[in-house]
């Protein structure tokens, strides 16, 4: 086989060198105690049931009149968008002067089995939009919502468009029935009432398995074969346990809420079609005419862009703008390439239509 | 870490590194066995431990696989059949994807437990003496004894458990094909390598690569989708049918039952949703007060001037 020359010296020598590496990583690993996410100062300004809505204090003179409120989707931990100091999109943000306040929608129990969309949408969402306009003394907000959060945001805009400026979706699914959308193609099959009547909430372990299912190989062998790598660095070793924290941390998911979003917009792609029901309520996109900034992740493999680029012709906007990171799913707030490239967009665009 | 466990980690190094004959005396006093068995002690934070754990075990695949080839290449020299080597490598990632996919989709723990010996690679699930024995009992009428509600829930679980062996074995099915694909692309890779792998890392990343587009092609068929449907309702079915048996052991015990637990929680959702509802409308309430009583203050000078005009005119009459 002309393309793989190996010889046992190399070999024995890269066994060796991964060893010491590995030894290495058990020697950082015993000097970390823990590690701490979410450090940017803020304060809790409103509650509701498990929701808590957070502002951050500002850190430099304010550029925009109105609140920047991010909505995080319910599947993972809203940390991730502040994730260390020097990986952190709200400090970034901050640091371009926008007032910015973020929405913790908390770790449902059993008890919060029933809670469904319009619990989360028109309760809870709307709740921490009201506090943030009372909180910052404004009429509107401007609305960021980030993956799942990102289509609630979507659905709050239609039904209450009088009370958001403008509108932010960061790798959103819009069109939940592109060819190259494998998360949703996947869900198709899965009997989500089956699902509920099982596992009451679904357990956060059920939905981390599907998305590492997405490319278990990448996610799996070679991510663990180059920890020793990662791990022998006691700064490395700490960036990747704040990653590994918040990959490990996902929610169980309200059931009802989870049935909804499965079948309404996974399964039956409603949201497209204008016939998603929040509560008594139907979600037509086109009520929208806010201006739109998308942003979306090149290389997104659990939202493919082709589902979030269906966001630019289905609202009534006639201001609608797109951002396309180099990144993943998660690279397009967290890694520093994006992070000089995402907030610094995000302002510029907000000042023109501040 | 314990000192110990270090030492001998380095001893094992160091071995490896002066060893000229082979592996053999580097593998006869692998540190790892001493790390697995030292594990559960550790005193590092979860997180920690619970990495340590999983590089352990990575770590003692890729050294075994490792220590494997050096000493296929030492026996047979450069003139080693590489097709050999590859098919080795092949060997030892399927066994990693197995045991993903078996860990993915394991049996409801009640399950798991009763057929923790039985392989689910054979064809034995659907033929071993505990079903046979079940459908035997279960064919019998239930004349002869078995109360007919008790024989109606195990044919059920049989039932269950059968769909879900048949599940397991469709969506192995796609995995061989995964890997049978991948294992061409590697080796077309590997072929194609210009310089050529020299080292077990770019075999690895070339592995990665080759399964991932292999992976890739075959989630998005239909059949993938049908299989990974089937294959998650099939283990949620039988989780299911188990928690069902357990409620109504529960019920008949008088303890409360998930089902009971359930109702309560959807009632207390309800009165949740009516407790806040009834919150808004008393703040509507108070708001539609307040205004009254501003609307009633802003009229009140004016109020006041006509009120007391017509008692002016009553003292202007009596004057």
């Amino acid at each position: 086989m002309k393309g793989l020359q190996l010889d046992p010296e190399t070999i024995r020598q890269e066994l060796v060198l991964f060893n010491q590496r590995l030894q290495q990583s058990y020697e950082t690993l015993k000097t970390i105690e823990g590690v701490d996410v979410g450090t940017t100062p803020r304060s809790e300004i409103y509650r509701n049931d498990k929701t808590r809505l957070y502002h951050y204090t500002p850190r430099n003179q304010t550029q925009n009149r109105l609140p920047l409120l991010i909505c995080y989707a319910l599947v993972n931990r809203p940390y991730i968008a502040d994730l260390q100091p020097d990986r952190s999109l709200i400090a970034s943000l901050l640091d371009q002067g926008i007032p910015v306040y973020l929405i913790d929608w908390g770790y449902p129990d059993e008890g919060d089995r029933y809670l469904d969309l319009d619990d989360y949408i028109e309760e809870y969402l709307d709740g921490c939009v009201n506090a943030c306009i009372e909180h910052a003394a404004s009429d509107k907000v401007n609305l960021l919502g980030i993956c799942q959060g990102g289509t609630f945001s979507l659905c709050y805009t239609a039904l209450h468009p009088e009370r958001v400026r403008n509108l932010i979706t960061m790798v959103t699914p819009v069109d939940f029935h592109t060819d190259d959308f494998i998360l949703s193609h996947l869900a198709m099959k899965v009997d989500a009432d089956l699902a509920v009547a099982t596992y009451g909430n679904i357990p956060g372990e059920v939905l981390n398995d599907t998305y590492n299912s997405l490319m278990p190989m990448r996610l799996g062998v070679q991510k663990n074969l180059g920890l020793p790598a990662q791990l022998s660095d006691r700064d490395k070793a700490l960036n990747f346990l704040r990653m590994e924290q918040w990959i490990n941390d996902g929610p169980d998911q309200a059931g009802e809420a989870f049935r909804s979003f499965i079948q309404q917009f996974f399964q039956r792609n409603l949201l497209l079609k204008g016939e998603v029901k929040i509560g008594s309520k139907q979600i037509d996109l086109k009520t929208i005419n806010q201006p739109i900034l998308n942003i979306i992740g090149a290389h997104d493999h659990l939202v493919p862009p082709s589902s979030s680029r269906a966001l630019e012709t289905a609202t009534s906007s006639q201001d609608y703008n797109e951002i396309c990171v180099n990144a993943g799913h998660i690279g397009v707030f967290v890694s520093s390439r994006a992070l000089k490239q995402v907030p610094e967009s995000i302002a510029r665009w907000l000042q023109a239509r501040d | 870490m314990a000192d110990d466990l270090l030492k001998m980690m380095q001893q094992w190094m160091t071995q490896l590194e002066r060893s000229t004959e082979g592996s053999d005396s580097a593998s006869s006093e692998p540190w790892w066995q001493l790390l697995q068995e030292r594990m559960p002690d550790d005193q590092l934070p979860p997180q920690q431990a619970e990495l340590l754990a999983l590089l352990t075990q990575q770590s003692l695949e890729f050294t075994r696989f490792g220590q494997q080839l050096i000493s296929q290449l030492e026996q047979n020299g450069s003139h080693s059949e590489m097709s050999g080597l590859v098919n080795q490598f092949h060997n030892h990632l399927r066994h990693l994807t197995q045991e993903w996919i078996l860990k993915r989709w394991q049996l409801p723990e009640q399950l798991g437990a009763l057929f923790r010996t039985h392989s689910f690679q054979d064809d034995l699930l659907l033929d071993n003496p505990f079903i046979h024995g079940m459908k035997s009992l279960l064919n019998t009428p239930s004349l002869l004894g078995l109360q007919h509600s008790m024989q109606r829930q195990m044919k059920e679980g049989i039932d269950l458990l059968i769909d879900y062996e048949q599940a397991l074995r469709d969506y192995s099915a796609h995995y061989a094909e995964i890997n049978t694909g991948a294992t061409s692309r590697f080796l077309e890779q590997i072929e194609a390598s210009d310089p050529a792998i020299a080292s077990l890392g770019q075999l690895h990343d070339l592995w990665v690569e080759a399964y991932e587009g292999s992976y890739a092609e075959r989630i998005a068929t239909p059949g993938y989708r049908d299989a990974h449907g089937r294959i998650s309702n099939a283990v949620m079915s039988l989780r299911h049918f188990l928690q069902e048996l357990r409620n109504t052991q529960l019920q008949q015990l008088g303890i409360p039952s998930n089902t009971q637990m359930e109702l309560i929680y959807q009632r207390l959702n309800d009165q949740r949703r009516e407790l806040k509802q009834l919150r808004r409308e008393v703040a509507a309430l108070s708001s539609l007060r307040e205004e009254i009583a501003q609307l009633k203050r802003r009229s009140a000078p004016s109020g006041k001037a006509n009120r007391r005009a017509p008692t002016k005119t009553k003292s202007e009459n009596k004057a």
